[in-house]
C-alpha cells in the first residue's frame, strides 16, 4: 500500500495510563501511516478504549503522542476537524432528530459534505423527520456512519462500532466503509470482537493485552512470521520440541503455532499454513497467558 | 458552518421546556383575557398617579408570571445540560466534531442567561399588548372596567422599561448562580440538584455548629434574592416609590423608573463580584467538561 504522506498519522512513544491501581496502559509504542486499515485487537479490558481515548484527546495520559502532528489533548479542538470517531454504538442522542443531526453537523464542521449524507441515507429507511430513539439500532448506526462519511477527514476511529448489530448491517457496515470512505489518503483504526468479520479489510493487526502490546504487524507478513502447524496425535511430540508458543486440540488433531520458523521446519510435522488473525489472536492471548500447549481454544 | 447559532438551537432542540413553557403560559394568559370573567367596578375615581400605579401593577403581574416560569425552566434546564449528555453517552458523539468544550459550555450559558431572557422578555410585552387589545375590545362589549386604567403610552413604556432593567439586572445578579449550577451539571455522576445544594448547606451547617454564626447562610441567602432587593439603594429607592390607594401602599412602577440610578443597580460591589465568580465558575465547568472522563 502507497502512502502520499510519509509522516505517521498516528505516532505513541511509551503511552501509559493508570486508572487508580490499574494501569490501563504500560508503555504502548506504535506507528500508524497514512492509507492503512489498523485493527487494535484485544481481550475486555486490555486498554483498547484507553489508547483511543488518548489518541483523541479525551482522556489525559503520560507518555508522547503524537496524531496528524499534533497534540491531541493540547490541541484537540483541531485535531477534531482531521479526525472522525465512532466511540461506541448508541451515542447519539435519542431526543435528535435525523434532520437536525445534519442541520448540527454542517453548522459545526467546516468539512462536511451534507448532500453526500443525504445520498447515503436515502439508500436507507431512515426518514429525515425521525427521531434516534424511533430508529432500530442498525439504522442508528446508518446514520451515525452517514455523517462520518460526508466529512473529509484523515483519520476515523471506530471503537465496537458493530457491536449489538445482526450479521446484516455489519456486513453492510463495513461494506459501505471500504468502498465510499476508504482511500489512500486516509487512515482508520478500529476496534471489535468480531475478528473474524474485519481480518480480510485490515493492512495492520496491533494485539493489546494488560496495556502491552503482543503483536504489531502488518497483516501481509503475518505469513513470514507465523506459521500454523496440524499434526496428526504421533508427531505432536516431535512438534512440541520445535517449541510452538501455543497449542491447542481440535477433533483429536493438534494445531501447534510457530514464530519464526521455516516452512522447511514444519511441512515434515502435518498441514502448514499462515493462521487466521481470530486463529493467531487466540493463540497469542492464551500463549501469554501461560497455558501453553494444555489450553483450550476460546473465541475471542 | 455558523457555529454558535447552530450550538444555540441545538439546545432548544433538545430541550423544548425552554421556549415551549413560556409560551404556553402567554397562551394561557391571553386565553384568560378572552374567556375570564372580570369584575371590577367598584372602584372609585382615581387619581393620575394611583392610575399610573394600578397600571404599573398590571404590567409587572402579567410579566412576572412569564419570568417566573422562564426562571424556573433556565434552572432545570442549568442543571440537566452537562449532566445529560453524559448519562445518555451522546458527549462522545458531541465531542468527535470540532466544537471546544469552551464554545459548549458558553453557548449554554448564554442560552440561559441572554436568549431565554430576552426572549421570555420580548414575549411578556407581546402577551401583555394582546391582553390589553382584547381587554378594550370586551370593555366596549360590555366588561366592567369603570376607572380601571387600561392603557396610558407613557406609563406602559415607563413600566416594560422599568421590567427591562429589573429582568437584565436579574440575569446578571443570578448568573454565577447559573455558572455554579453549569459546574456542577458538569461534574456530578448522579443527582445533580442535591449536590448544588448540598455544599452551601453543609458549609453553613457546620459554620453554625463549630462557630456560631450564619456567614455562608446570609451569603447564599442573599444573593438569592430578587436582584432590586440585594442593592441596598434601590431598595431604599423602591421603598419611597408607593402610591396609597384605600389603604394600601402600592409601590407604582412608573414613579420607581423615573426615580431610578440605572448605574446604581449596575455598578455596586456585590454586583461586579458575582460576575467575576460567575467567570471563574464558567472557566471550571468547561475544565470539568474536557476532563471528565466517566464515559
Amino acid at each position: 500500500m502507497t502512502s502520499t504522506n510519509d509522516a505517521p498519522v498516528i505516532e505513541a512513544r511509551g503511552l501509559a495510563k493508570s486508572y487508580g491501581k490499574m494501569r490501563a496502559l504500560d508503555g504502548v509504542s506504535f506507528t500508524v501511516g497514512a492509507g492503512r486499515i489498523v485493527g487494535l485487537i484485544g481481550p475486555n479490558g486490555a486498554g483498547k478504549t484507553t489508547a483511543l481515548k488518548a489518541i483523541l484527546g479525551l482522556t489525559p495520559f503520560d507518555g508522547d503522542l503524537n496524531v496528524l502532528g499534533r497534540n491531541p489533548t493540547a490541541a484537540r479542538d483541531a485535531l477534531m476537524q482531521d479526525v472522525c470517531f465512532i466511540a461506541d454504538v448508541a451515542v447519539l442522542p435519542k431526543w435528535l432528530r435525523v434532520s437536525q443531526a445534519l442541520d448540527y453537523v454542517a453548522g459545526v464542521h467546516p468539512r462536511f459534505d451534507r448532500a453526500r449524507a443525504e445520498g447515503f441515507l436515502k439508500t436507507t429507511d431512515i426518514k429525515m423527520k425521525s427521531r434516534v430513539r424511533e430508529l432500530s439500532k442498525g439504522m442508528v448506526t446508518q446514520l451515525h456512519l452517514a455523517l462520518i462519511l460526508a466529512i473529509d477527514a484523515r483519520l476515523l476511529v471506530l471503537d465496537e462500532p458493530t457491536l449489538g448489530l445482526d450479521l446484516l448491517f455489519r456486513r453492510q457496515f463495513y461494506d459501505t466503509l471500504l468502498n465510499d470512505y476508504f482511500d489512500k489518503d486516509r487512515t482508520i483504526l478500529l476496534t471489535t470482537h468480531q475478528v473474524e468479520e474485519i481480518e480480510h479489510l485490515l493492512t495492520d493487526v496491533i494485539f493489546i493485552q494488560h496495556g502491552r502490546i503482543v503483536l504489531d504487524s502488518a497483516v501481509e507478513s503475518l505469513g513470514e512470521r507465523f506459521r500454523q502447524v496440524v499434526c496428526a496425535p504421533d508427531r505432536v511430540e516431535h512438534a512440541k520440541a520445535l517449541a510452538p508458543f501455543y497449542a491447542r486440540e481440535v477433533f483429536g488433531r493438534t494445531a501447534l503455532y510457530f514464530e519464526g520458523r521455516p516452512d522447511s521446519d514444519l511441512t515434515p510435522l502435518g498441514e502448514v499454513r499462515t493462521p487466521t488473525i481470530a486463529d493467531l489472536f487466540v493463540a497469542k492471548m492464551q500463549g501469554a497467558a501461560g497455558q501453553g500447549a494444555a489450553a483450550q481454544g476460546a473465541t475471542p | 458552518m455558523n457555529v454558535l447559532p447552530t450550538l444555540i438551537r441545538r439546545e432548544f432542540w433538545e430541550h423544548r421546556a425552554l421556549w415551549l413553557a413560556p409560551l404556553v403560559m402567554a397562551l394561557l394568559l391571553v386565553g384568560i383575557a378572552i374567556f375570564g370573567h372580570f369584575e371590577m367596578a367598584t372602584m372609585t375615581a382615581l387619581t393620575t398617579e394611583q392610575a399610573r400605579a394600578i397600571m404599573g401593577m398590571t404590567v409587572w403581574a402579567m410579566s412576572l408570571v412569564i419570568f417566573v416560569i422562564a426562571g424556573v425552566v433556565i434552572s432545570f434546564y442549568l442543571l440537566d445540560c452537562l449532566f445529560a449528555e453524559r448519562r445518555d453517552r451522546s458527549i462522545l458523539f458531541w465531542k468527535s466534531l470540532p466544537v471546544s468544550d469552551a464554545a459548549t459550555v458558553l453557548s449554554k450559558f448564554l442560552v440561559a442567561v441572554l436568549i431565554v431572557p430576552v426572549a421570555a422578555f420580548a414575549l411578556a410585552v407581546v402577551t401583555d399588548l394582546i391582553v390589553r387589545g382584547i381587554l378594550t375590545l370586551r370593555t366596549g362589549a360590555g366588561l366592567m372596567v369603570e376607572h380601571f386604567p387600561l392603557w396610558d403610552t407613557r406609563t406602559w413604556l415607563q413600566s416594560q422599561a422599568l421590567l427591562g432593567i429589573w429582568a437584565l439586572a436579574s440575569v446578571l445578579w443570578y448568573a454565577p448562580v447559573a455558572a455554579y449550577m453549569l459546574a456542577l451539571s458538569a461534574w456530578a455522576r448522579r443527582n445533580v440538584m442535591l449536590w448544588t445544594v448540598l455544599p452551601p448547606l453543609v458549609l453553613a451547617l457546620v459554620e453554625r455548629l463549630a462557630l456560631r454564626t450564619s456567614r455562608v447562610w446570609t451569603f447564599v441567602a442573599e444573593r438569592l434574592e430578587p436582584a432590586f432587593s440585594a442593592f441596598s439603594g434601590v431598595e431604599a429607592q423602591i421603598a419611597s416609590s408607593t402610591v396609597t390607594i384605600h389603604r394600601d401602599k402600592v409601590i407604582s412602577l412608573p414613579r420607581v423608573f423615573e426615580g431610578l440610578d440605572v448605574s446604581a443597580v449596575f455598578f455596586n460591589a456585590p454586583m461586579l463580584l458575582g460576575l467575576v465568580a460567575a467567570a471563574a465558575l464558567l472557566f471550571v465547568a468547561i475544565r470539568v467538561r474536557r476532563y471528565r472522563d466517566d464515559n
